[in-house]
Formats: C-alpha cells, sequence, structure tokens
C-alpha cells in the first residue's frame, strides 16, 4: 500500500504540484487548505507517514498548527517538514524547537523533495 | 512613516523578480515603464502585505497571461492562484534579502485582485519594474513607506536567512 503523505498549503497550484512530484513516486496524497483543516486531518486518521507544511496561511499558519501537534505529542510518529517562502533562521529555530524535521525553502524541486520523503516518511 | 527615495530597494526588487523567474526557467528583459502593456492585456495581479517596524507596505506582482502560463507548474490550474504564488515567493524573497540588512517583516497571505485599469502611479520614488517575459510582460512594484531616519545599511543584518530552493533536516 502506498504511504500517504499530508501536504498543508494555501495554494492549489503548490498543492498539485506536489501531487505530482508524489505520484509519480508511488506516494499517495492527502491534502489541507490551512493548519487548521490539517490539524484536523492530523487528529483524525493515524495513517499518515508524514506532513509537508507551507507556513504563513490563513486561519491558522504553519508553525501554531505545528506547536499544537507537538504540545499533543504526536510528533514522534508523525514527521512535519516545513514547506515555505521564508528563510528567517528565527522561524527555521521555532520549527526546530517544536520539532520539526526539517525546513524546505520553496520553489522546490521534485527530486529534492521527493529525497526527503524517501529519508523521513514513516510506516 | 515616510515615503524614500531608496533606490536600493528598488534594485532588490528588481534582483529577486529576476531570479524568481529565472528559477521556474524564464528569462525576464528589463524594459522601459512606458512598454507597461495596456491594463486590458493584464491577466490578475498577486498583492502581498506586510509590515514592519522599520517598513510596512505591498508588493503588487501583474503579469500577462503568458509568463503565468509558461511557469505554472499544474498547466490546468488557476492563473489567479499561480499568480498569487508568485507574488508569495517573490515577498519571500525580499523578506530574505532585507533580513540581510537587518530589516525584519511580516508577511500577510498574497490575495489575488482582478480588473480593468489597473496600474502603478508613475511615481518617481517607487518605480515599477517592467520585464518582458515569454512573448508577454510581468510588472512588479513595491509600495511602501519607512520610519524616520531608516536607510538600508549592507551588513548590518541579522543572521543570513536559509537560501530559496535549500533543504535542511533537523
Amino acid at each position: 500500500m502506498a504511504k500517504k503523505i499530508l501536504i498543508i498549503d494555501d495554494s492549489a497550484t503548490i498543492r498539485q504540484q506536489v501531487r505530482a512530484a508524489l505520484t509519480g513516486a508511488s506516494y499517495e496524497m492527502v491534502e489541507a487548505a490551512d493548519g487548521a483543516e490539517g490539524l484536523e486531518v492530523i487528529t483524525g486518521r493515524d495513517d499518515l507517514a508524514m506532513v509537508l507544511c507551507d507556513v504563513n496561511m490563513p486561519r491558522m499558519g504553519g508553525l501554531e498548527m505545528l506547536e499544537l501537534v507537538s504540545a499533543r505529542g504526536m510528533l514522534a510518529k508523525l514527521p512535519i517538514v516545513m514547506l515555505t517562502t521564508e528563510g528567517q533562521p528565527a522561524l527555521v529555530q521555532r520549527a526546530k524547537a517544536a520539532g520539526a524535521k526539517g525546513w524546505i525553502v520553496k520553489p522546490f524541486k521534485p527530486e529534492l523533495l521527493i529525497a526527503t520523503i524517501r529519508k523521513l516518511a514513516v510506516m | 512613516m515616510r515615503n524614500p527615495d531608496n533606490r536600493p530597494i528598488d534594485d532588490l526588487v528588481f534582483d529577486c523578480c529576476r531570479e524568481l523567474f529565472s528559477a521556474y526557467e524564464l528569462e525576464t528583459q528589463p524594459r522601459s515603464r512606458d512598454e507597461f502593456p495596456t491594463t486590458d492585456e493584464l491577466a490578475v495581479c498577486g498583492v502581498m502585505g506586510f509590515g514592519g517596524k522599520l517598513m510596512r507596505g505591498a508588493l503588487v506582482l501583474v503579469a500577462t497571461r503568458e509568463p503565468l502560463e509558461r511557469t505554472n507548474p499544474d498547466s490546468l490550474g488557476s492563473q489567479r492562484d499561480w499568480v498569487c504564488e508568485l507574488a508569495n515567493q517573490l515577498m519571500g524573497r525580499i523578506k530574505n534579502r532585507l533580513l540581510g540588512f537587518g530589516v525584519e517583516i511580516l508577511l500577510a497571505t498574497p490575495a489575488g485582485l482582478s480588473g480593468v485599469n489597473l496600474s502603478p502611479t508613475q511615481s518617481q520614488l517607487r518605480a515599477p519594474q517592467v520585464f518582458s517575459a515569454a512573448d508577454g510582460f510581468v510588472c512588479v512594484w513595491l509600495d511602501y513607506e519607512c520610519a524616520p531616519g531608516f536607510e538600508l545599511r549592507e551588513g548590518s543584518g541579522v543572521e543570513a536567512a536559509i537560501p530559496e530552493g535549500e533543504t535542511l533536516l533537523f
């Protein structure tokens, strides 16, 4: 069975770009359009192998979501990598402190994204 | 806040815009402001607001259909969504460069804007940057105010930002 990767991004184009990369590498994609929706998906299912998450999104940002997931003790079994236009060291440190496994600055190269997923995805 | 004559920021926006489209394998050539296309040729704008102690304002990215179609990774997707994402990525680059000058800003989420007669004011202070690209045009301008006494000084920055395209694993 294909591993399931959750992508959380408010841009439908980015979600589609990730979908194209994942499908080509035999992963299945689950999607959410903001942090609040992503949090619902994460807490509602136990079959996710990894999460890719944007930072600046409406309703709830990616770092806020990451910190909520961390506070619920869910990061031990679920690696989260931030995928964002932000490159500010203070934000990277905040993500690292909350338990994120990585940080990718857009635009991303599909082959590097897949290499990261192969390295980190669980199950 | 005031409106400065701050050419270094115009140069920074110019460089970031060319780098962004280059990352999507689209060459852009600087053009005269007079060549800015008539507004009925324009597709949509992506607008990104930002704010901080030293600067606040908005970035506007406008493009005709061709450069958007050439760069959009989702060939069937929404051009409005894509121009918003491009504005987001462009503003991310500008933010990362500003960090090198000690200027920290917070970014809003992008918004799309469509309509007729959308064009920048012909201000000498915040000149729109016009490029030709893929048989079409891209135009970007940063409309901003700065804190009194603000000057962009190289080397006064905090820690350097993570470059675009980089992956860090913890």
